[in-house]
C-alpha cells in the first residue's frame, strides 16, 4: 500500500493519464512526465496499466471506423445529439456488421479483427486454434460448423483439428487452402499471398486452377507464394518458417534480412515508424530477435552494429549513414 | 551482433516462472495473467468484505502487492498467487481492524478452489469481445459514452471532441476519464455472460 495517497486518488490520476495519453496530442515531455509519475510507486503503475489495457481493448472499435467523409459532414450540421445517434447507429452497424445480421440469418459469418499491433487467439469448438497477427480481418462462416474461414487481410496461424468428413478451408482472395490435418501460416499483404506449411498436409487451390481441378499438394516446409496471376512453390527450412511465427510470442526474428524489409516488418505493428533514409543502408543485412513493440531497441542495435545514424522524432525513427 | 541477438532473445521471451521481470514484462504479465482474473477477484472480495465502498481500493491493493512480488520473482501460477495474496491481505486487515469476524474468510478456500476450474468463458471472450465492448459502452453515462465513441470510432482528438460536444476541454477530459474507468470496471470486473443464440 502506498503511504499518503489513497487508492481512490491514484485511480483518478491514472484515469486522467490514460485519457491524456490516448485522446490528446502527446509529446515527449508528456511521456517523460507520465514515466516519472509511474516510477513513483507500484500503486501508480498497476492503476495505470489496468486503464491503459482497457483503452487498448477499445482499439478494436477503432478498426470499425467508417470511411465515409461525406456523411461526417452531414452529421456535423445536425449538432451533437444527431451526431451521437448517427455514430451510435454506425457503431451498431459497423461494429456488429455481419454479427448483427446473425439475428436474421444464421449463416452470416462471424468477423474477427485485430488492430495495428493487436493479436488475438480464436479457439473453435472443434479444437482448432487460429491466431491473428497485427491488422488482420478474418471471417468464419457459421453454417459449415466453422470449418470455412476467409482471410480478408493480414496474417493468421492455423492449428487445425483434422476431420476428414469436414475439411477445414481458408479462402484468401480467389485462392483457397484446404487442410488435411495441419499447422500452417497464411499471410496476405498488398497483392501477395503466402502460405507456409509447418506440419501435416494441405492442398492449395489456385484461382485459375480451381476450374481445371488442379492444385498443389503441400508438404511441410513448402511455401506457396501467389503474386498477381503467378503461383510459385518454394521450400524453406523449418527454422525459417518458425522464425516467421515469432509474433506469436511477441518477437520478430530476422535472419539475414535486408534493413528495408526489417523496417517494413516493424512498421506492420504500429509504434514509431521506422524509416531507412538511404538506399545503401536499406540493403544491409541484419539478424537477431527483437521485441516487436520495441522498435527503439532495434534502432539501438542497428546503430551499434553498423555505426548508422539514428534520429528519433516524436512519431518516427530515421536511420541513415 | 551475435551477442546482441542472444541477449535480445533472452529478454524477448515471456519470461520464466521464478525469474525477475522488468517494467514492460511485468505490465505484459499483469495484463495477460492478472487482469483477466478481476471478475473472480471482485467476487471473492465482495464475498469476504462487508464494506462495499472498500472493494475497489482492496482490489488495487491486491494488484499492488501481487506486482511488487512478481517483479522480483514471477509466480508460476498467477491465479493461485493472486488469490493467496488477496486472502492474506484480508486476514491481515481483519486482524488489524477487528471489523469482520474471522470465520468470514473461511469460505476463501472453497471459493478459490472453485475459481481454479477453468471457466468456459475464457474461450468465449475473444468471440464476444465486440459485443462486450458494445454492451459496456451502452452502459456508460451518456456524455462519457459520447466522448469515448467520438474518440475511438470517429478518431477525434480531445479538442475536436470538445468542439463537437460543445463543452470545454476540461470537461471532455473528465468524461473520458470516467468513461475509461467505467469500461475497465465492466470489461475486467464483471463476469462474462456467455451469450446464447436465440
Amino acid at each position: 500500500m502506498s503511504e499518503g495517497t489513497s487508492q481512490a486518488d491514484i485511480a483518478e490520476r491514472a484515469a486522467d493519464w490514460a485519457q491524456r495519453r490516448h485522446f490528446w496530442a502527446w509529446s515527449d515531455a508528456d511521456q517523460a512526465e507520465l514515466d516519472a509519475w509511474l516510477a513513483q510507486s507500484m500503486a501508480h503503475r498497476v492503476a495505470y496499466w489496468r486503464l491503459n489495457a482497457t483503452v487498448d481493448r477499445t482499439e478494436r472499435l477503432t478498426a470499425l471506423r467508417p470511411a465515409l467523409p461525406g456523411q461526417t459532414r452531414f452529421w456535423q450540421r445536425r449538432g451533437w445529439l444527431m451526431t451521437f445517434r448517427a455514430v451510435a447507429a454506425l457503431v451498431a452497424v459497423a461494429a456488429l456488421g455481419a454479427l448483427a445480421t446473425e439475428y436474421f440469418s444464421k449463416s452470416a459469418p462471424q468477423v474477427f479483427a485485430t488492430t495495428v499491433g493487436g493479436r488475438e487467439v480464436i479457439r473453435l469448438k472443434d479444437g482448432t486454434q487460429i491466431e491473428l497477427n497485427t491488422d488482420t480481418v478474418l471471417k468464419i462462416a457459421a453454417d459449415t460448423g466453422a470449418r470455412d474461414v476467409t482471410l480478408e487481410k493480414g496474417e493468421a496461424y492455423f492449428q487445425v483439428k483434422h476431420d476428414a468428413a469436414h475439411p477445414f478451408s481458408v479462402t484468401v482472395g480467389n485462392h483457397r487452402v484446404v487442410d488435411l490435418g495441419t499447422r500452417f501460416l497464411v499471410r496476405k499483404d498488398e497483392g501477395v499471398l503466402e502460405v507456409s506449411l509447418l506440419e501435416g498436409r494441405a492442398r492449395f487451390d489456385a484461382a485459375a486452377a480451381q476450374t481445371h481441378g488442379s492444385s498443389i499438394d503441400m508438404k511441410p516446409g513448402d511455401v506457396v507464394v501467389a503474386k498477381g496471376g503467378a503461383i510459385r512453390l518454394t521450400r524453406r527450412p523449418e527454422r525459417a518458417i518458425t522464425n516467421q511465427l515469432g509474433w506469436r510470442s511477441g518477437v520478430i526474428v530476422f535472419d539475414s534480412t535486408a534493413l528495408a524489409n526489417a523496417a517494413a516488418e516493424f512498421n506492420r505493428y504500429g509504434g514509431k515508424r521506422l524509416v531507412i533514409a538511404d538506399s545503401a543502408a536499406s540493403r544491409l543485412k541484419i539478424e537477431g530477435t527483437f521485441q516487436l513493440n520495441n522498435v527503439e531497441a532495434f534502432a539501438d542495435a542497428v546503430q551499434v552494429a553498423f555505426g548508422l545514424h539514428v534520429e528519433t522524432r516524436p512519431d518516427e525513427i530515421r536511420i541513415s549513414r | 551482433m551475435a551477442e546482441t541477438t542472444d541477449t535480445t532473445r533472452e529478454n524477448a521471451g515471456r519470461g520464466r516462472p521464478g525469474a525477475a521481470m522488468n517494467a514492460s514484462e511485468l505490465e505484459a504479465w499483469f495484463v495477460r495473467e492478472v487482469l483477466p482474473l478481476e471478475a473472480a477477484l471482485m467476487q471473492f472480495l465482495q464475498h469476504n468484505w462487508r464494506n462495499r465502498s472498500d472493494i475497489a481500493d482492496l482490489r488495487q491493493d491486491v494488484y499492488e502487492r501481487v506486482c511488487s512480488a512478481a517483479q522480483e520473482q514471477r509466480p508460476d501460477n498467477a491465479k493461485a498467487f493472486v488469490f493467496r495474496t488477496a486472502r492474506n491481505m484480508l486476514v491481515d486487515r481483519i486482524r488489524r481492524e477487528h471489523v469482520v469476524p474471522i470465520e468470514a474468510v473461511e469460505d476463501v478456500d472453497a471459493l478459490s478452489l472453485a475459481i481454479d476450474e477453468p471457466g468456459p468463458e475464457r474461450t468465449a471472450i475473444a468471440r464476444d469481445e465486440l459485443r462486450r465492448l458494445q454492451a459496456a459502452l451502452d452502459r456508460l453515462p451518456p456524455r462519457a459514452r459520447e466522448a469515448i465513441v467520438l474518440g475511438r470510432i470517429e478518431g477525434l482528438q480531445g479538442n475536436e471532441i470538445a468542439a463537437r460536444m460543445g463543452i470545454t476541454e476540461g470537461v471532455v477530459s473528465r468524461h473520458l476519464a470516467s468513461g475509461i474507468s467505467g469500461l475497465a470496471d465492466m470489461l475486467y470486473g464483471e463476469d462474462v455472460k456467455p451469450r446464447r443464440k436465440p
